[in-house]
């Protein structure tokens, strides 16, 4: 065998090995989260809310508070998101301002989640007089994915062949109009696929939320705006792995894990529809 | 060397372009007449493409992109920053050399200029689809399924929707990027005869290096080679007796022009 040939073959078992590790991992994070909360779930767990200090009781007012922070996050953020994604791609010229603009986005998608927590309380709960509330959380959690939703929107127009841009533009098509009839129509399933990944990293933060949005009992649904502060799955997670020495709260934070994590992987199904046509129509170009 | 044209379509003076110090076209003086086919011959790199994406105003947003010179369209300067560069790209159509097809029915691509520019009302749409596809002899072959995706057609076909998509905004000229450089023969000789019936309604100017093609369209032709033109005047002219060694050599056997 030839030392290329020996090289080749390293390399392809250095890959599967990576690949071999990686699902192995993730199989295995799954395996153990379905083992130990299949039995704690049922209908009773889904929709009462929790007593006994999260030992006793289920989690519907924490599965409708994510699903509210999740939703408000994405009203919050895709718009803007795509707003930042578009006037990076179509209206900065590469250079210096484009390149500072690149490096405040990826700084603050590198900011540890708890400083958007900090942030949020004093700019957002207190300064702006929101109180604690499911629309502060929702705030925070879309100021923090903006840059994760933003830079995948970017990643969907770049792949954009520019020539659809040209042939638009040749037609005498302005800006406004090439965006509207060609960008966002050939990136549309991107956007979502981007915004829906976002929010799977949104439903399962604790930090912004616990000092922004969450409590841990005593709330169903909120009523209004202000000071109306949301049980979510999270940080009900949170509260309780913080009792696991105690083998009912314990039980209960598997069973709050699994919803979260079927929550986070219906956000990513979701995506796959948009995802497969998107890959369809990349093959048909 | 130029010859005397009667009506002008576009004056060319002076104009040199670049891009990040790269020249690519040299202080090139041509006028193009009115309402007749205009060949621009020339070898691969000599500065065709770029003349004709000029005239189009396509490239000016480029990194780099530097111009000299004037060209004058119906008598105004093309670069006029008073100039409506959206309007002017309506009234001078581009055709590239490789179909661009939008991931949209065949309908949709015929009408994508008149409906984001609104040309036409929309009760106008159908007859606009039926006429354009017409015109470059698709119609028949793609009437029972215009509502498919034009992404499926063939390479010809593609080519000859996208002239009826340029066409569809009723320009006042059409420029030709090599439209035919990879098709076969008998989508080339459609498009051919398409190009000739555009005459005299609109101006037309096709690129291309191949000397067939201009003897078969040509109106009036220009020799362009590195940037430089080298000869021009009405096709028979400078076909039969070309006045310049770098034309006679260009025209011969093995001379560049296939």
């Amino acid at each position: 065998m030839t030392p290329r040939r020996i090289c080749d073959r390293a390399f392809l078992a250095a890959c599967l090995a990576g690949q071999f590790f990686s699902m192995t991992l993730l199989l295995g994070i799954l395996a153990i989260v379905v083992a130990k909360g299949i039995g704690v779930i049922d209908w009773t767990f889904l929709t009462s809310p929790p007593a006994g200090g999260g030992r006793s009781g289920g989690i519907g007012p924490a599965i409708l508070g994510t699903l509210l922070l999740v939703v408000t996050t994405g009203i919050l953020a895709a718009p803007l998101a795509l707003g930042l994604a578009l006037v990076r791609t179509e209206y900065f010229q590469p250079g210096r301002v484009r390149s500072f603009f690149e490096l405040v986005l990826y700084t603050i998608n590198g900011v540890p989640s708890i400083l958007f927590g900090l942030f949020g309380y004093e700019v957002i709960v207190n300064r702006m007089g929101l109180g604690k509330s499911w629309l502060a959380g929702g705030l925070v959690l879309a100021v923090m994915i903006l840059p994760t939703i933003a830079v995948s929107i970017h990643e969907q127009i770049e792949a954009l062949p520019p020539s659809y841009r040209d042939q638009a533009r040749a037609l005498g098509l302005n800006r406004a109009k090439v965006i509207w009839s060609v960008v966002l129509p050939q990136t549309l399933p991107g956007i979502l696929t981007g915004t829906l990944l976002g929010l799977g990293r949104a439903s399962g933060e604790t930090a912004p939320i616990m000092m922004t949005a969450a409590v841990f009992t005593g709330v169903h649904v909120p009523t209004g705006i202000r000071d109306n502060p949301v049980l979510a799955l999270p940080y009900h997670l949170f509260v309780l792995a913080q009792d696991s020495h105690d083998p009912a709260s314990i039980s209960n934070a598997w069973g709050t894990a699994l919803v979260l994590l079927g929550m986070a992987f219906l956000l990513t199904l979701a995506s796959l529809p948009f995802r497969v046509g998107w890959r369809r129509e990349e093959e048909a170009r | 060397m130029t010859g005397p044209v009667e009506s002008v379509a576009f004056r060319i003076q002076g104009l040199k372009i670049s891009y990040g110090g790269a020249t690519v076209l040299h202080g090139l003086d041509l006028d193009i007449p009115r309402n007749q086919v205009t060949v621009i011959l020339g070898p691969s790199g000599s500065g065709k493409t770029t003349l004709l994406r000029t005239l189009n105003r396509l490239d000016e947003d480029r990194q780099g992109f530097k111009r000299h010179g004037c060209v004058l369209f119906d008598g105004e300067d093309l670069f006029d920053p008073d100039q409506d560069v959206n309007r002017l790209r309506e009234r001078i159509g581009l055709v590239f050399q490789k179909p661009i097809m939008f991931p949209a029915s065949i309908e949709s691509n015929v009408l994508f200029g008149v409906r984001h520019l609104g040309t036409s009302p929309r009760s106008e749409w159908p007859e606009i689809v039926h006429r354009m596809l017409s015109r470059v002899a698709l119609f028949d072959e793609v009437k029972d399924r215009l509502g498919d995706s034009a992404l499926h057609l063939s390479q010809g076909q593609q080519q000859r929707l996208s002239i009826a998509r340029a066409l569809a905004i009723d320009p006042e000229v059409l420029l030709l990027d090599e439209p035919t450089a990879s098709l076969d023969p008998r989508s080339a000789g459609i498009i051919g005869d398409l190009i000739q019936g555009l005459t005299p309604e609109k101006t037309v100017i096709l690129v291309t290096h191949r000397v067939s093609q201009a003897e078969g369209l040509g109106q009036f032709l220009a020799l362009v080679e590195r940037g430089r033109l080298v000869e021009s005047g009405p096709a028979s002219q400078v076909l039969d007796n070309p006045a310049d060694p770098v034309t006679r050599r260009f025209l011969s056997p093995g001379g560049g022009g296939a």
